[in-house]
Order: structure tokens, then sequence, then C-alpha cells
């Protein structure tokens, strides 16, 4: 295995702002990584450094085998980019955007017109193939501006928040789209604010905040490093919680939650205890709690970066994320 | 190196890691005149502005000209014709500053294309819409009268100075588009210069009929000169060298400024 990026302590401010802070990240050949964070956390200036289109201001980088700075014209290449925003252009229709960036990237014109036909089937634009881009929807532009990143095939592509601002439908389209293009050997370096997002499509996560990297690992690993299973209790009331801790304490450490309480589970038998504890405490009136939901639950990737930086991902961000193009981002 | 370069680009790019400026800025080309011939807006701004311009002056101040014995049509076109630059200018401003917004020329830039391809396309698709404009009024001019009394070298000077001056403005406006990023700001700068530049010339209205402070002014900006150049082509005896030196000087400045100017905004770091 190679690493087909490999990022080491690149740092870029713009004014007071420090954008990277000595962020370091890899990614194997083959793999897809997921770069998770907040927005602010320096995603896209990672991207738009690792694609030669802003230059660090300290810190290497070799993308493809090349070095960003010295070789810019080598990683461009050999790389495929899908920003923020799907760049299209939308007096062109879908096969004539295909058809012109397959041309911009030195195919030849008959080469360059199969190429297209064959990324709108494989990517199910065949029905957009004759609209202009404009009129078509989010999701459709998206997959769209996806297959014009690899009309030649990438040997990295680097995907920056593909999926913001979809629908969860035209979400899962595009999933099942980038995993399609993992099979076929491409590395992936694919930056989210959507936890399920990197969870579901990443083999390995790395999760940075405010510039640097807090955390590296698979999904699994780092979910491990949070804690084990728990078994969850929600609750109609949470004002029930106190009585129904009081319950369930003699099965181990119960933690109050906002929506229920919790506590350790060595396995299955937790659950099937805490149901038979909390059944016996309703027969005996002791317990009129409404229980909406119980279960066995593993630590999700938001529990995993509440613990890494303090603050949750989702709060973090505060502002849905601009509707403004990547060229002006951090600028 | 070559060794090195097939090695390193196992998907046969070695050859497009040396990017072909002419190459991409024609695709590039392309895909602007591909654009412009569904903007109605466009389509309208070279071929029917022009037009309607030409016949409203003509129509207006045609007679009166005439009484004053000048010949209104042969000094007329040349206004029509820097006129008909400028609305291919402020397109291409727009179109610049579009690319920009909508992220196109972010995508470029990871792109195995040439820096300044996006500039010379569009710059060669604005000179392209130029020549369509060109040709519009000259069959107009042509049919109310417009001649070339110089030699055939003249008449072909005319169009030479035409397109250098549009080069030379759309390279600016080009520039300008890229570095605002924001297509009101750039129609609101457009504005800024093509109002001043056009009506402060001796375009539309000789120099000598504007108030003598105003005159200097006037007479030495590069809108006048292009003017006068352009007119002394259209007639018989006129000295050609100065009016032309002069009007060259400035488009060759200008061209070098819009020039550095657009590579500079499409090379700039995000």
């Amino acid at each position: 295995m190679t690493a087909a990026v490999e990022a080491d302590g690149l740092v870029k401010t713009f004014g007071a702002k420090r954008a990277l802070d000595g962020l370091s990240l890899q990614a194997e050949s083959g793999t897809i990584v997921g770069l998770l964070g907040p927005n602010g956390a320096g995603k896209t200036t990672a991207i738009n450094v690792l694609t030669t289109v802003t230059r660090p201001d300290s810190g290497h980088a070799t993308v493809a085998g090349h070095d960003v700075a010295r070789q810019p014209a080598l990683v461009r290449a050999a790389i495929g980019v899908t920003g923020q925003f799907a760049a299209l252009d939308g007096g062109l229709t879908a096969r004539e955007n295909l058809v012109l960036f397959g041309r911009l990237m030195k195919l030849g014109r008959a080469e360059a017109r199969r190429r297209a036909d064959e990324l709108l089937e494989r990517f199910a634009l065949t029905e957009a193939a004759g609209q202009r881009t404009a009129t078509l929807s989010g999701g459709t532009k998206r997959r769209l501006d996806l297959a014009a990143s690899i009309t030649r095939e990438p040997s990295v592509l680097f995907l920056d928040e593909p999926t913001t601002g979809l629908d969860p439908r035209s979400r899962l389209a595009l999933w099942e789209a980038v995993r399609a293009l993992r099979m076929s050997g491409i590395t992936i370096l694919l930056t989210t604010q959507y936890l399920e997002e990197a969870d579901a499509l990443a083999d390995r996560v790395t999760i940075i905040d405010r510039g640097r990297v807090v955390a590296e690992g698979t999904s699994e690993e780092l979910k491990r490093r949070v804690g084990g299973t728990v078994c969850h209790v929600a609750l109609a009331d949470p004002a029930e919680a106190p009585a129904v801790a009081r319950t369930l304490a003699p099965l181990g450490v119960v933690s109050v939650l906002p929506d229920g309480v919790s506590l350790p589970a060595a396995g299955p038998e937790t659950l099937v205890a805490a149901v038979r504890a909390l059944d016996a405490a309703r027969t005996e009136g002791l317990l009129v709690a409404t229980i909406d939901d119980i279960g066995l639950r593993r630590p999700t990737l938001d529990d995993v970066f509440l613990a890494l930086t303090g603050h949750p991902a989702e709060a973090a961000d505060g502002v849905a994320p601009l509707d403004r193009p990547t060229a002006e981002v951090g600028s | 190196m070559t060794a090195a370069l097939a090695d390193a680009t196992p998907h046969g790019a070695a050859q497009s890691a040396r990017p072909a400026v002419a190459a991409d800025a024609a695709m590039l080309a392309g895909r602007h005149l591909r654009l412009m011939t569904r903007r109605p807006a466009s389509i309208i701004s070279a071929i029917v502005l022009p037009l309607i311009f030409v016949l409203l002056f003509f129509t207006v101040f045609g007679r009166v000209m005439a009484r004053a014995g000048i010949d209104y049509i042969n000094y007329l076109l040349p206004a029509a014709v820097i006129q008909a630059v400028f609305f291919s200018a402020i397109s291409s401003a727009i179109l610049a500053a579009e690319d920009v917004v909508g992220g196109t020329l972010h995508r470029l830039r990871t792109m195995a294309v040439s820096r300044s391809a996006p500039a010379f396309g569009l710059l060669a698709a604005e000179l392209a819409r130029s020549v369509l404009s060109l040709g519009v009024l000259l069959a107009i001019g042509t049919a109310l009268g417009f001649r070339f009394h110089g030699g055939p070298w003249q008449a072909l000077g005319f169009p030479v100075v035409m397109l250098a001056f549009a080069a030379a403005l759309v390279s600016c406006h080009i520039a300008l588009g890229f570095a605002l990023r924001r297509v009101e700001t750039v129609t609101v700068a457009t504005n800024l210069i093509y109002f001043p530049f056009l009506l402060l010339s001796s375009a539309f209205t000789p120099a000598a009929s504007f108030p003598s402070w105003l005159r200097p002014v006037v007479e030495q900006q590069p809108v006048s000169q292009v003017a006068d150049a352009l007119r002394a082509l259209t007639t018989q005896d006129a000295a050609l060298a100065r009016p032309l030196l002069i009007a060259g000087a400035w488009l060759a400045g200008l061209l070098l400024l819009g020039a550095l100017g657009a590579t500079r905004a499409v090379g700039r770091s995000s």
C-alpha cells in the first residue's frame, strides 16, 4: 500500500485566521478517506491546497506521487475534483458539459463523445443528457459534476462536501456512485460535515477542527475510543429519567441524558435485564414512565466528535452551508 | 523526465501535464460562442443594438449634418464600431465574473488546463463576436452610403484597428470580471467605464464641440484616438502614421494591462 495523498504540517493563514494549522493526513491508494469537521474547520482549504489551487504557507504535500507546490501540472493531470458547488456550465446540456471537460482533459473529439455517453449511462443521467444543466435538479447536477470530474479517470478524486444541500434520496444516489468509483480503484478524499456520510463511505476518517487533526482511524476505531456499546432508554417525558435511573441502578452506572438514560452494556443480556427490571417495576406500580424506545446503541461519530473536540459537530457549524461559490471560500 | 512523466501518470496523461494554451483556449472559445448563441441578450447586443444605434443616429442627425457639409454616415460608422466593441467588452466582463461565481474557473484551475486559457478563450470568442458586429455594421453602413475613400490597404486597416481595439478593451474587461468576482459589481464597473469613455470622446461628437476645459481630456483619451485612427482609414488623403501610432501605443498598453491583470486574477490564490 502506498499513500496516494500525503500531507505533512500544512499551514495556511488568511489574514489573522489560521485555516490550516499544521494539518497532516494520508490516504492509502485505493481507499476512501473522509475528512470530517464542522464548517470553518479547514476542510475546503485543505482540498484547495491538495488540488494546487492554493499554495500553503508552509508544509509539504504530495498527491499521486507529485509535489503539489513544485509539480502542480502533474498533480492536476492525475486528479479529479468535485467542489461544493456543481461547477458546470448552466447554458450547456449535460452531454455538452461532459464532452467539453473531456476535450479539456485532452481526449480526442470522438473519444470525448464516447466517454460522455458512457458516463451518462453509468451515472443514470441519460434522461438529462439533452437538457440544459441549469434546469436540472440539485442531485442530478451533483452526479453530473461527479461524472465530469472522472471524465479522464483520475488516480485521486477529491470530493468537497459532495452531498451538502441534497435531499436524502439524492444523497443516497450519490453515495452509491462514490462507492462504485472506489470499486474501480480510485483513491477518494472526501470532506464532509455529516458524520453519517463519513461513516457510510470512508475506510478511514480524519477528524479535523480549527485546521488541525484531532483524531484519525477507521470509524470503528474512533467509536471504540469513546467507549463501548450502551443500553439506551428513550423516554417520552425526560422528567421520569431519575426514577428510571434508580430502577436500573443495580445493572450498572446509569447516565441521565436529555432524552432518557443509558448504561454501559456488556451485550444483549444487559438489554434483557433492563427490560425485565423496568417491567417488574411497572408491575409493582413503582414506575409510571412511558418508554419510547429501548435498545443497544453503539457510539456514533457524533459522540466521537463531542468527546474529541469538546463541542458537538452540528452545533459547531452554527449556520447552514452557505450557497456561494468555492472560489470565494476562504478568500 | 519523459520516463518519469509516463511512470507517474498511468492514464496516459503525460502530454496533458504540459497544457497547450492554444488548444485549451480554442475549446473554451467554442464553449463561450455556444453559450452566446443561446443567450438572446448576447445576440441582441452583438447584432440588433449596433444596428438600431446606426439607424437612430442616422435618422436623427443625418440631415442636419449633411446641411453642415459632413458625410455623416462615414463619421457615424467608426463610432458605432467602437460602441459595438464596448458591448462585446461588457459581455466579456460579465461572462468572466459568471465563470468565477459558477465555480468553472476554480474547476479549470484544478485541471491540466493552461492558466491563461480561460482569458484567451473568452477573448477569442469576443473577437469572433466583434467580427460579426463589424460585418453587420459595414453592411448597414454601406446601404446608407458609407464608403472607404482610401485605398484597399486603408480599408483592410479598418477591421485590423477595430480588432486591436477589441482585443485591448476586452482583455481589460476580462481582467475586471475575473478580479471583481461578482456580476452586479461588474455591471456597475463596466458602466463606469463605458459612459464616460464613450460619451466624453470624439466618437459621436467632434472634440471641438466640447467645452474648452474638457477638450484636452476628450482629445487625448484612448477612445478618441481609436476613433481618429478609424476615421483616418476611411478618408482619402489623411495622414495615417500619427493617428495609427498613437492609437497603437494606447492599445498595446491596454492589452498588456489586460493580459497581466487577467492572468493575475486567474492565478490568484483563493
